[in-house]
């Protein structure tokens, strides 16, 4: 029997380690792709739009610009209408695409936390994108329970806490603007939550975006912020420190899910080989989303300024 | 719950009483230089030429034997000398024989037909495989020895390639699988990754495993149950011995303790660069550990027919990876034992057990963007089991079965929805089973679980029946015809993504109420069939239907959204087991065509593991002076994935404060076709091993060389939709272990 059985073995090896191959593709069907945040700090607004491709192999390698051009874009916004008009842009980073960006645009319209902006995109193939945002009303939002001052009995850190009823996401970052007498310019720095050590080099890291409704900085990190605020200058007094705020970005509930779902949420182990989209288009895929910003000033101790060396602007 | 207690109890004392007119021979049957006891061994009284086998213990009982004669008693088990011993039988009073045998210096195959005669007489079991550490050995061992890889041998059993030692049973998912060390289950029994199982082979005494139609003792689980029977330890003499492999480095220490023995082994990783070659050349910095021990008590001065034991098992394994960006890992398992086993003098045997069982898992984000993830389950079970033996031969078999099992999870999706869930609820579960075996030639076990008390909280089902039959004719001498049927239910599932091919993260819950508990129901057929003395074929059919079957919601935008939906699925397929021996070598080969299908809100998919055919042979041959050689090769038709339909330049950004991302922040994103649809390419590959015994003065040594798929076949593992590169799994590999004992 063996002299049977090992022939037949080493055969069938022979015959199934020819090489065999698979297609990674199934039928193709375009569709379109609309994609736009809402800022509320400008009157400028942009949209994109694109279309699906097909490509064998890496899709990296597809070098053909998929903007969809001659579309009729139109926004909606407390009972006013936003005609979006096309128009070229230089890209910093050409990657794939040789020509220029493209983008739908207009610059009058600067939302309304709490009120609605609604968009349509006829394209011109006669199908008709759209979706709508409701603009974050940040008013609501309130500090209560923050810490109020930066100073020297902030024994072990400063505490900055938000009450929202929405479910969203934040992104918080905490600024010191200073001024410098020499060249007399005014600049915000920003201070990070955690100072790190990584191939022999001090990192900072800054807070990401989070559903979290709080966000602590160490009084350490604190003190080696502003130090570093004149790390390479021996004159101290430069250095007028001018206030401090928590600036904080609130996302849609919208844009909020789409930044959890391209966000770095897997390990670095597991491997996902379907990835589920999220868009919130009608009669395509992308994004059409908000957020606004709200600032919480902080007082900073004359003490702790002079401590550092450093003037007292406020 | 009181009025099933009265019964149970009323049972045992009505049975306690019942006197018997005839004889009863019991017994345990050891290995004599260990004293180790050897599960599935035969007992024959020669002049009655009938017989049993001994169970999982090494314990024996023969009831009905004419009083006032003496007998000769048969003792066999492969690999050992057979015994003959005898005993004289005395009306109304159990006689106890202790038989200790001999390892055998006779070639297996001369003893083997023999040692099989009693078994296939008796089992009634369909789709069971009972394995012993021995036939481990046949399979060439890669890295490690592994019990859930070796299991890939046998028919019915899917794998989704190299990379994971997880099993899918006959088109069950892997949480549908009972693992049990001892009598306790093991939540997540997985070294690195699930690369490995974390039992060491070297405290496996024997092993049984029930692809399906499993009897009514065994709930909880709607697939499989694979019971791992752990050794008792050297009741004659301290033994250590020390092994290292590629990977890690363990120890075995065994020796008697007063009226008892104890064993226990360690396992600690000490070089993972050999997991590279499995994870497509990535750093895997993993550390894991194990710890098993055993120990029995049984002294003739206090309660002589009772035999104790205590067990445990303890495992970590940990991901760190110095880096304060990275995310860290970290996976325990902890389990203790206490088994009481008492035979009296009456046909009436019961086993008593406590065991409390535990899984912790963590995904440590540091400041990494991963989202963090905790899950804890604790078991805590009081089990009982009574087995009273008729003089027809007939056997009832009651038990009970109270967990207490209390799970939480916190993680989070990437929809950035919460999932903060905790769960407590008691299994209140008895089972009874009657064995008809007194019509020769037919074999009959039909029982049922009935569910007092469910995990779920709020399942509104009471008192639900979970019934088994098993059915076994023989038709000639040669050919045996065998059924099952039965339901099975399972409260406790895993939030497993189908869509992950290595997953870190399975956390255990309890099934929710809206999504129920899950069932199935198993239809078996087979043949069983010796060809010659020395060459057995096995058919089986099967089919498969599970009702409730939770699958993780992808499509989870809101903390509100549920985590788990329902579905269902169906499988069938056929398989054929081929095993011979000629001389001194051993054949194993198994062929299984296999279909699943999963539904889920209307939609019908294959699972990932729905492999259609698969052919497996081992070859192994014993050559003079300890040599062993092996070669294995496998052949998997090509598994299923999900095609992509085209792409289309997706915005990612991670900073809206810098300017406006929609300009040009874009990357090619893949669009999904219907699932699994498509097909990768077949899968095959051929392992080889050689080992050899030998002693150096008083010092034995086993040398194992395995070449891992030999001759490199590139098996595809996945493709990068981003890219487009296609990962393959695992390359040649050479490997080798060194064992030391003393």
């Amino acid at each position: 029997m063996i002299k049977v059985i090992i022939p037949i073995i080493l055969i069938s090896c022979l015959i199934l380690s020819c090489k065999e191959d698979f297609s990674t593709e199934a039928k193709y069907r375009e569709r379109n792709v609309l994609t736009c945040i809402i800022s509320p700090d400008t009157s400028f607004q942009a949209v994109t739009l694109f279309r699906t491709y097909r490509v064998e192999g890496s899709p990296n390698q597809f070098t053909e610009y998929p903007f969809i051009d001659s579309a009729d874009v139109k926004m909606w916004h407390d009972n006013q209408v936003y005609q979006f008009y096309d128009t070229t842009l230089e890209r910093q980073n050409t990657g794939r695409y040789i020509e220029s960006a493209k983008v739908y645009y207009n610059n009058s319209l600067k939302p309304i936390g709490g009120k609605y902006v609604e968009v349509e995109a006829l394209l011109p193939n006669g199908l008709l994108l759209r979706a709508e945002t409701l603009v974050p009303d940040v008013d609501k939002i309130s500090f209560q329970g923050s810490s109020t001052e930066i100073s020297s009995d902030n024994k072990n850190e400063i505490k900055f806490i938000w009450a929202d009823e929405q479910r969203v996401m934040y992104d918080p970052r905490f600024l010191v603007v200073v001024s410098n007498k020499i060249t007399h310019q005014i600049n915000t720095v920003e201070i990070p939550i955690k100072y790190i050590v990584r191939n022999s080099a001090e990192e900072q890291v800054h807070p990401s975006i989070t559903s979290q409704k709080s966000v602590i900085y160490e009084s350490a990190v604190i003190r080696k912020a502003f130090q570093n605020i004149s790390k390479d200058d021996s004159v101290k007094s430069n250095y007028v420190i001018m206030g401090a705020y928590l600036e904080l970005m609130v996302l849609d509930k919208y844009l909020s899910t789409y930044y959890s779902s391209i966000e770095n949420f897997l390990d670095e182990f597991t491997i996902k080989v379907d990835l589920p989209d999220y868009t919130n288009i009608d009669g395509g895929f992308g994004i059409f989303g908000s957020y606004n910003l709200i600032k919480y000033n902080i007082a900073v101790d004359k003490n702790f300024i002079k401590s550092f060396g450093y003037g007292a602007g406020f | 719950m009181k009025r099933v207690l009265l019964f149970i109890l009323l049972f045992i004392v009505s049975f306690l009483l019942h006197a018997q007119d005839k004889g009863i021979i019991r017994g345990f049957i050891a290995d004599s230089t260990s004293g180790e006891v050897l599960p599935f061994a035969n007992v024959l009284i020669l002049e009655l030429n009938t017989g049993t086998a001994t169970d999982h213990n090494g314990y024996f009982i023969i009831t009905g034997v004419p009083p006032n004669r003496t007998y000769t008693l048969s003792a066999s088990y492969i690999g050992y000398t057979k015994k003959l011993i005898k005993v004289h039988v005395s009306q109304n009073k159990t006689n106890f024989v202790e038989i200790h045998l001999e390892l055998s210096g006779v070639r297996l195959s001369e003893i083997e037909k023999v040692a099989e005669y009693v078994p296939k007489q008796k089992e009634m079991d369909i789709s069971i495989n009972r394995i012993k550490l021995k036939d481990l050995e046949y399979i060439p061992q890669g890295v490690e020895t592994d019990i859930f890889r070796s299991l890939r041998t046998l028919s019915g059993i899917q794998s989704t390639g190299d990379i994971s030692a997880r099993f899918y049973v006959r088109g069950g998912s892997s949480n549908q699988n009972l693992v049990l060390f001892n009598d306790a289950p093991i939540y997540n029994p997985f070294h690195a990754f699930g690369l490995f199982s974390v039992v060491d082979p070297d405290m496996v005494n024997n092993i049984e495993f029930y692809k399906g139609g499993f009897p009514s003792q065994y709930g909880s689980r709607i697939s499989s149950v694979l019971k791992i029977i752990t050794k008792d330890g050297n009741k004659n003499n301290y033994r250590s011995s020390l092994s290292v492999s590629q990977l890690a480095a363990k120890f075995l220490v065994e020796g008697p303790i007063p009226y008892g023995s104890f064993i226990l082994t360690g396992r600690k990783s000490f070089n993972t660069n050999v997991l590279r070659k499995f994870l497509n050349d990535r750093e895997a910095p993993i550390d894991f550990h194990d710890l098993s021990f055993k120990a029995t008590y049984s002294n003739p001065d206090f309660m002589a027919t009772s035999r104790f034991s205590i067990y445990g098992f303890l495992s970590g394994d940990f991901l760190k990876q110095n880096d304060p960006l990275l995310e860290d890992f970290n996976w325990k398992n902890n389990l203790f034992g206490f088994k009481w086993f008492h035979a009296g003098d009456s046909p009436l045997f019961f086993e008593v057990g406590l065991y409390v069982s535990n899984f912790f898992g963590n995904v440590l984000p540091n400041l990494s963007s991963v989202n963090e993830k905790k899950n804890e389950l604790n078991d805590v079970t009081i089990k009982m089991d009574f087995n009273y033996l008729f003089d027809s031969k007939d056997e009832i078999n009651v038990g009970l079965n109270i967990s207490n099992i209390r799970t939480s999870l916190f993680l989070k999706n990437q929809f950035g929805a919460e999932t903060n869930l905790t769960n407590y609820g008691t299994d209140f579960s008895a089972f009874i089973k009657y064995r008809l075996m007194q019509i020769d030639n037919f074999g009959c076990d039909v029982g049922t679980r009935i569910k007092l008390v469910g995990l779920i909280s709020g399942d509104s089902k009471k008192y639900t029946f979970e019934p088994r039959v098993n059915l076994s004719l023989k038709l000639l001498d040669n050919l045996t015809l065998k059924t099952a049927w039965g339901i099975y239910q399972q409260e406790l599932t895993t939030l497993s993504d189908e869509t992950e091919i290595i997953s870190l993260f399975e956390p255990w819950i309890i099934a929710p109420a809206s999504v129920g508990s899950t069932k199935s129901v198993h239809y078996i057929g087979g043949i069983e069939y010796d060809l010659s003395e020395k060459t057995s074929l096995k058919i089986e059919t099967y089919y498969k239907f599970v009702h409730d079957y939770p699958t993780l919601n992808n499509y989870k935008f809101e903390e509100t959204d549920p985590d788990l939906i329902s579905g269902s699925l169906e499988s069938s397929g056929i398989e054929f087991q081929l095993l011979s021996s000629i001389e001194q070598l051993k054949i194993s080969s198994t062929y299984t065509f296999s279909r699943s299908y999963r539904t889920i809100n209307g939609w019908v998919y294959y699972p990932k593991y729905d492999s259609r055919h698969n052919f497996n042979i081992n070859l192994s041959y014993e050559f003079p002076d300890d040599w062993i050689a092996s070669l294995y090769w496998t052949f998997n038709s090509a598994l299923p994935f999900t095609q992509s339909r085209g792409y289309y330049d997706k915005l990612f950004f991670d900073d809206l404060y810098a300017a406006n991302p929609v300009y040009e922040s874009y990357k090619p994103f893949a669009i999904l076709d219907d699932i699994n649809l498509g097909r990768l390419t077949n899968y095959h590959r051929m392992d080889l091993s050689v080992s050899k015994k030998f002693r150096i003065a008083f010092v034995a040594c086993e040398v194992d060389v395995s070449a891992m798929n030999v001759y490199s076949r590139k098996n595809i593992f996945y493709f990068k939709r981003d890219t487009g590169e296609k990962v393959y799994m695992l390359p040649f590999l050479l490997t080798a272990t060194l064992k030391v004992s003393l």
